[in-house]
């Protein structure tokens, strides 16, 4: 694992996902979620214990950039338990496929939608909060986008081959 | 040398992990949560706003060739004054086309074609009984003192159209004040300052004088064995301006004088209930410029 591109990978999906991901918002506040998507990519294509580590470090800048109901917390929690069943799953499918892939994106991102929202209203009110929005369009819409950005995202952090190395503990593409 | 590989187990790296969600969550207090956050706002101010920026600029409407943003924006700045300079011209040429409405319909009625009338909206009754308006139209407007001030019938043409309701008794630049005719007479003024008036069809042109609590009355009329019945029109003669008799109220009442039995004394309320008039027109004489 490349760490310090892993790092500047982050920062710029960070900056990205608080300024230029408005230019694709649809509605009035539905935006795909950059984070959501890599915690995505990272879960399926790190070894086990990488792939913990990316789901953390995921959910701490979620949390830094996008709390739900203003807490910090939340998205550490359900990102990184998401984020590690996915490392997990993994090992017994693949989510190479963009239609996989999207289709992962949605399901943990209602999955982390609703857990955070959960932790949330245990430390403020529920509130002004859009439901709707928040466990289906914006789950559904980064689904949808999500697939684009592997490319890009695994040629930045050199994941793109097919063949993986002998000593990760994630599964082998034959 | 090797280096020695950091050896930390999944599980126990999930564990530091949800620990440290569960410590922001249920232990860090909110103010160190958002010192935090503004911290990453405040390290990567520049990106964060460059792309702020970036994102707006892709909202807003491409600029022309040669207009800099910041005269784009004093131009939108511009248009929406132009706007609200519209919407207020608009509301005055809907108030003046509902005024041509209203002239047009009394200029359409025999006998109103060349009355020269001035429209003025009321601005507010006054006194304890509302025995005065005050008008909004003036001096400017080409009104004087003793002007008749007739209602017109917006609402119900059938029993408010056109009725004198006052005359103006005092005239400012752009205001007026209009004395009803029910408003009761100053004692200290001479009987003849009253209206002159005639009822019915009867040939005698008393003076109509008011009495308060929205009634006037005539005093000594000589009928000449003609009778007058309740509900008989009381008219306005014709004078300052108007060219057709109008009609003023209905005889309520009518019995002897007390001063002297040869004469009758009649009570006559108004057509027009005051209270709902929102605008009057009066009757302002063409004056011949010398």
């Amino acid at each position: 694992m490349r760490w310090i591109r892993f790092a500047v990978l982050v920062l710029a999906a960070s900056i990205l996902q608080a300024s230029l991901m408005d230019m694709l918002r649809v509605r009035r506040d539905v935006k795909p979620d950059l984070l959501l998507v890599l915690l995505v990519f990272f879960g399926s294509r790190c070894n086990s214990t990488h792939g913990v580590i990316t789901s953390f470090v995921l959910g701490f800048v979620a949390d830094l950039v996008s709390p739900i109901g203003g807490v910090m917390g939340p998205r550490i929690i359900s990102f990184g338990l998401f984020g590690t069943l996915l490392s997990d799953v993994q090992r017994v499918f693949s989510l190479r496929r963009p239609l996989y892939q999207g289709g992962a994106i949605f399901l943990l991102g209602v999955l982390t939608a609703v857990l955070s929202y959960l932790l949330a209203s245990l430390r403020t009110e529920g509130g002004q909060t859009h439901l709707v929005t928040l466990f289906l369009w914006q789950p559904l819409y980064s689904g949808i986008l999500g697939p684009l950005f592997s490319l890009p995202v695994g040629w930045w952090m050199h994941m793109n081959r097919r063949n993986r190395s002998p000593f990760a503990r994630g599964p082998r593409v034959r | 040398m090797r280096r020695k590989r950091a050896n930390i187990s999944r599980g126990m790296l999930f564990a530091w992990g949800m620990g440290i969600g569960l410590l922001f969550l249920f232990a860090v207090p909110q103010r160190t949560s958002d010192r935090i956050q503004l911290t990453y706002a405040r390290v990567f101010r520049w990106p964060l706003a460059a792309g702020h920026g970036l994102t707006l600029a892709a909202r807003d409407v491409a600029l022309p060739h040669g207009v800099t943003e910041e005269q784009y924006r004093e131009l939108l700045a511009n248009h929406h004054e132009i706007q609200n300079v519209i919407a207020n011209l608009q509301a005055k040429l809907r108030e003046t086309q509902s005024q041509n409405e209203m002239l047009a319909r009394l200029r359409a009625k025999p006998g109103w074609e060349t009355v020269p009338i001035q429209l003025a909206p009321v601005i507010v009754g006054v006194g304890q009984e509302q025995n005065e308006l005050i008008i909004g139209r003036g001096k400017d407007h080409g009104l004087a003192i003793g002007q008749f001030v007739m209602s017109l019938g917006e609402q119900d043409a059938l029993r408010q159209s056109e009725s004198v309701v006052g005359t103006i008794t005092s005239v400012d630049a752009r205001t007026a004040k209009v004395r009803l005719l029910t408003a009761p007479r100053d004692p200290k003024a001479p009987r003849e300052s009253g209206i002159v008036v005639s009822i019915g069809s009867l040939s005698v042109r008393p003076l109509l004088e008011g009495s308060g609590g929205n009634k006037a009355r005539i005093p000594l009329v000589k009928v000449d064995g003609n009778n007058i019945g309740k509900g008989d029109p009381v008219y306005v003669q014709k004078a300052q301006g108007l060219d057709v008799p109008v009609i003023a109220g209905r005889v309520t009442q009518c019995v002897r004088s007390r001063e002297d039995p040869m004469f009758w004394d009649i009570t006559v309320e108004p057509v027009c209930d005051v209270s709902g008039l929102r605008e009057v027109a009066v009757v302002v004489p063409f004056v011949p410029v010398h």
